[in-house]
């Protein structure tokens, strides 16, 4: 950080423009909340209708039902998030130091997040069903720990060669082990890139659609999945699904919030001489 | 302050870390386990895996009767209606015992039954211990369109077809309908960008998008037309096409977003009011229109061409065993109690579910459901339906991209049917 | 002789050994059934191999190629939008700003929604009769169908993508610019650099890795954009929003799971291979 600097015209500047552009990325979030909390009818009738009874009616369609499939979205996102870090940041040390396994296990890697799951959808079912974890969370979490392995890797290993190698060595000399060196040094300096990873394997291991569609079918269904059952009943249920896909936003955001602060933090620790 | 030293109190911090997440695992995974204790025990004896829509509701409803009556439980597997085939091919190609009970299209049925993937009825509907009903309570064209060479492979669960649904207030004279002239005429009448003093904003909806429900609304335009089965790059199809696109692309008489419609937008836009006219299923008339507008509702056969007769456009559903099942007489049980049984089907019916059954042609379900008469008459007179042979999805998805490009205009009519024929031939042969 | 330490092949031991498990058995799988004639009707019965007949079949479908172009054009305009806006509030929330923390929670927001609800939702905004956007824009005179017009329906779902994905390719850059060191700033601040050169000349280099690796991985994840494209058009109007993934989808509906899987493992076989184009492009032979 910087020395202060006297707050500049031009700091008023980016605010505002921060303020505007949080404000178009929110809006259809806002407005997804005002569907959720408008009568049905309504929201046909009166498009443009700010000013309205509001109704928890699609909540509580929500929270009669929908419990459980949160539940087993909550325990596969955190399964497989944790497995990627815990897996993944070894691994991305180990080819960020060591190189190891050259240019082809790092393509390999990489190759995972590429593949279109529609194409996978039949061998992976036939393998999860062999294994004998089919409608099962801990079917879902090594495949979603495929998905997040990659990016987990890759982006940890970008971010640890740029921390310098000096603090590692001089705890070397010290007298550490470079497993310790990896863990008390590298891993707290990583921890921004660690913080930012668990994001986002959450994000995407939390709405994953496809892969659960196929591989659940009544005990280990995601939020995702039984949200889309909310387009063709008996009315169609804008009001529940835009109710689901808000609250499907709470557990990310708190785990953001939480990870704020690591997300905003530079590389602390400064270089040893 | 020393590096050993900084290195123990990170030590520390790591210790409380992982610890941390320790601790919220062990949490999790208690929580689970209550969670999966906790659960009512009920084993999921049969497994039935359905689309959503009003009718899974209704069968719903009967499998808690048939739960009451029997002890035997049944869990409902509910997809949404767009990705429901592709679990349902998954599941049944993996050979999977997890789902007892699917439910599909009549024409899909002879793919899975030439594999071996939904089991053979026949002998099931022949024993008298588990089917103490009579068989020809099925309407004849539905178990026919459920067989594939000679054995039944699925029992018929309902049927439907497309009405040519008009606002009775608006159209005074609804005889103009009845040729597809007439309902141009009538559609352009009630688009405000040809008429201001139009009452709505468009005349009528179209299934525009790329969909499988753009297929099932065509074919309706395409038999009226003339075009037969499997061809459809005659003459007739042609022209059906043309006049098709025709509503989209030239005579504007619906909405301009027409092509991303499928069923909750052309619903939505009748319901509220924003056209006059729909050509659509019976199903809407029970959810909701007739509550929506109550008398003012009028249906009536979908327009033919001058001199020519409507074209009754009929998808039954039918509800078969997967073959993998490890429960199949537990299965063929309750299905051919839900579709035979009297009492079931007469309640089920009166719930809104049109079984092909002649039991819901009784005078009290009819007068409840005074547009299944009208489907019935119209289905007899003139009832078409798709042809229940191997490849028979194929030829849908093959028309779902053809009918999409001449939707967009980048091909014409004839183009676009002359390229699906040519791969619809390829995809019979097999 | 230096001695390696065995250390570097343990840790990468879990990863690799879990992408054995869960990887080769489907993968085998499916390059075993990409040289058979495997539709939904020969599944269960014997189907005949054919070699490199489905691979032939696929290059040379006219249809393949109109959905590799979509398929470009769709990777190109949404991540690089989504790369320069990514930058863009990464450098900006990097500024004097207060609240930090706050906006960058708030910033990730429609990332966070599913995919799956915000198609549904847009659908219901764009919709000509129901959507508050189009009523709007009618109001103000601009009638136009922005789903439904085969001009516009590409540049609308890759609009609604750039909102949503954007904070994906702001946080991991985020990251980076955070990251970065002090001194080579403050050593060109010291050495008299305007804004511009202290950007182009020493930030950006210092980034290069970390946008690299967001750029690919978005790349990727544009690939394989499915449910919005699918709830919003189904590929249509036409083919204008048909990109490969929904043209592989349409492939498995129509029950052709041999061709499938045969434009699957070129898919594969192909991307380790551009994406070593790519990094060399980016940093040069491997360090």
């Amino acid at each position: 950080m910087g020395a202060t600097k006297p707050f500049a015209p031009r700091n008023l500047l980016y605010l505002l423009v921060l303020i505007a552009v949080v404000a178009i990325f929110n809006s259809p979030i806002i407005w997804t909340f005002k569907i959720s909390i408008e009568e049905a009818d309504l929201i046909f009738k009166e498009p443009l209708a700010l000013l309205f009874n509001p109704t928890i009616a699609s909540y509580r369609v929500l929270f009669q039902e929908f419990l459980g499939y949160f539940l087993n979205s909550f325990l596969a996102a955190s399964g497989s998030t944790l497995l990627s870090i815990i897996i993944g940041f070894p691994t991305a040390y180990s080819i960020a130091r060591f190189r190891t396994g050259g240019e082809n296990l790092s393509f390999w890697i990489l190759s995972l997040r590429f593949i279109p799951p529609v194409a996978f959808l039949i061998p992976i079912y036939i393998w999860i069903s062999t294994i004998g974890l089919l409608d099962n969370i801990f079917g879902l979490i090594p495949v979603y720990l495929i998905l997040n392995l990659p990016l987990s890797i890759w982006f940890l290993r970008s971010f640890i060669e740029e921390i310098p190698v000096e603090n590692e060595e001089a705890a070397l000399i010290d007298g550490c082990s470079r497993l310790e060196a990896m863990l008390r040094i590298t891993l707290p300096l990583s921890r921004p890139a660690i913080a930012a990873v668990s994001v986002l394997a959450f994000i995407a291991s939390w709405n994953e659609y496809l892969c659960a569609l196929v591989l659940t079918y009544t005990r280990a269904r995601t939020w995702p999945v039984a949200l889309a059952q909310f387009i063709g009943l008996y009315r169609v249920s804008y009001g529940e699904l835009a109710a689901a896909g808000i609250i499907g936003m709470l557990p990310t955001i708190v785990l953001a919030i939480v990870m704020r602060n690591h997300l905003v933090r530079g590389m602390t620790l400064g270089v040893l001489k | 302050m020393s590096e050993v030293e900084k290195a123990k109190i990170t030590r520390r911090k790591y210790l409380k870390y992982g610890g941390g997440i320790i601790a919220v695992a062990v949490v999790a995974a208690a929580g689970y386990g209550i969670y999966e204790a906790t659960k009512p025990k009920a084993i999921p004896k049969l497994t039935l895996m359905m689309f959503s829509s009003p009718e899974t509701d209704w069968i719903e409803k009967m499998a808690q009767t048939y739960r009451e009556k029997t002890g035997v439980d049944i869990t409902f597997d509910v997809i949404s209606r767009e990705t429901y085939w592709d679990k349902l091919d998954t599941t049944l190609l993996s050979k999977s015992p997890e789902v007892d009970i699917v439910t599909m299209h009549a024409p899909m049925l002879g793919d899975w039954a030439k594999v071996g993937a939904v089991e053979p009825l026949s002998r099931y509907l022949e024993d008298s211990k588990l089917f103490p009903y009579d068989v020809n309570s099925y309407l004849p064209a539905a178990i026919e369109g459920a067989k594939y060479k000679g054995d039944v492979y699925g029992l018929p669960l309902w049927f439907s077809t497309e009405f040519m649904y008009y606002r009775k207030d608006l159209i005074k004279d609804p005889s103009r309908l009845k040729t597809w002239d007439g309902f141009l005429e009538t559609a352009k009448e009630f688009t405000k960008s040809n008429n201001p003093n139009s009452p709505t904003d468009y005349g009528t909806t179209m299934y525009g998008k790329k969909h499988i429900e753009q297929v099932m609304e065509w074919v309706v335009y395409y038999w009226s037309f003339g075009g037969r089965f499997p061809t459809f790059n005659s003459p007739e199809a042609i022209k059906a096409l043309q006049f098709y696109v025709d509503l989209f692309l030239k005579h504007k008489v619906v909405p301009p977003d027409a092509d991303t419609y499928v069923w909750e937008h052309t619903f939505n836009a009748f319901k509220f009011e924003k056209v006059a006219l729909s050509i659509n299923w019976d199903a809407n008339y029970l959810a909701n229109w007739h509550e929506t507008f109550g008398d003012n509702l009028g249906i009536m056969p979908t327009p033919a061409v001058s001199g020519g007769n409507p074209a009754a456009y009929s998808l039954t559903w039918v509800i078969a065993i997967n073959a993998f099942s490890k429960m199949k007489e537990e299965a063929f049980k309750f299905i051919s109690w839900l579709t035979a049984d009297p009492d079931a089907v007469h309640t089920v019916s009166g719930l809104g579910l049109p079984v092909p059954s002649t039991y819901i042609l009784a005078p009290d379900v009819l007068k409840a459901k005074p547009h299944w008469e009208l489907m019935v008459e119209y289905v007899r007179k003139w009832g078409f339906a798709e042809l229940a042979i191997p490849g028979w999805k194929k030829v849908r998805e093959i028309l779902i991209v053809h009918l999409a490009d001449a939707m967009a205009g980048t091909a014409t009519p004839e183009e676009a049917l002359n390229a699906a024929q040519k791969e619809v031939d390829a995809a019979l042969e097999g | 002789m230096k001695r390696r330490d065995p250390l570097r092949y343990l840790l990468v031991l879990p990863a690799v050994a879990t992408i054995c498990f869960m990887i080769l058995f489907p993968s085998a799988l499916s390059f075993w059934l990409s040289l058979h004639d495997i539709t939904r009707s020969t599944f269960f019965g014997s189907p005949s191999f054919v070699g490199i007949k489905n691979y032939i079949i696929v290059l040379s479908d006219p249809f393949f190629l109109d959905a590799l172009r979509v398929s470009l054009g769709w990777i190109l305009l949404t991540t690089s939008v989504e790369l320069l806006l990514g930058l863009g509030l990464s450098l900006l929330l990097n500024q004097d700003v207060p609240y930090k923390g706050a906006f960058t929670v708030l910033l990730l927001t429609p990332m966070v929604i599913s995919p799956v609800t915000a198609a549904y939702m847009f659908s219901l905004l764009l919709n000509n009769l129901f959507g508050p956007v189009s009523i709007l824009l009618e109001r103000v005179g601009l009638r136009a169908s922005l789903l439904g017009d085969p001009s516009l329906a590409f540049f609308t779902v890759a609009a609604i993508d750039v909102w949503q994905w954007t904070p994906f390719m702001f946080l991991l850059i985020y990251t980076g610019v955070r990251a970065i060191p002090a001194e080579p700033i403050e050593a060109a601040i010291v050495d008299g650099a305007s804004p511009w050169q202290l950007f182009a000349r020493v930030t950006l280099p210092l980034l290069k890795p970390i946008i690299a690796v967001a750029l690919i991985f978005r790349m990727m994840d544009s690939f394989k954009t499915f449910d919005m494209i699918y709830v919003l058009t189904g590929g249509g109007p036409g083919r204008t929003t048909e990109t490969l993934n929904i043209y592989i989808y349409r492939m498995f509906s129509r029950g052709d799971i041999g061709l499938m899987l045969a434009l699957c493992t070129m898919l594969l076989a192909i991307i380790p291979m551009i994406s070593r184009l790519y990094m060399r492009l980016l940093y040069g032979a491997p360090r």
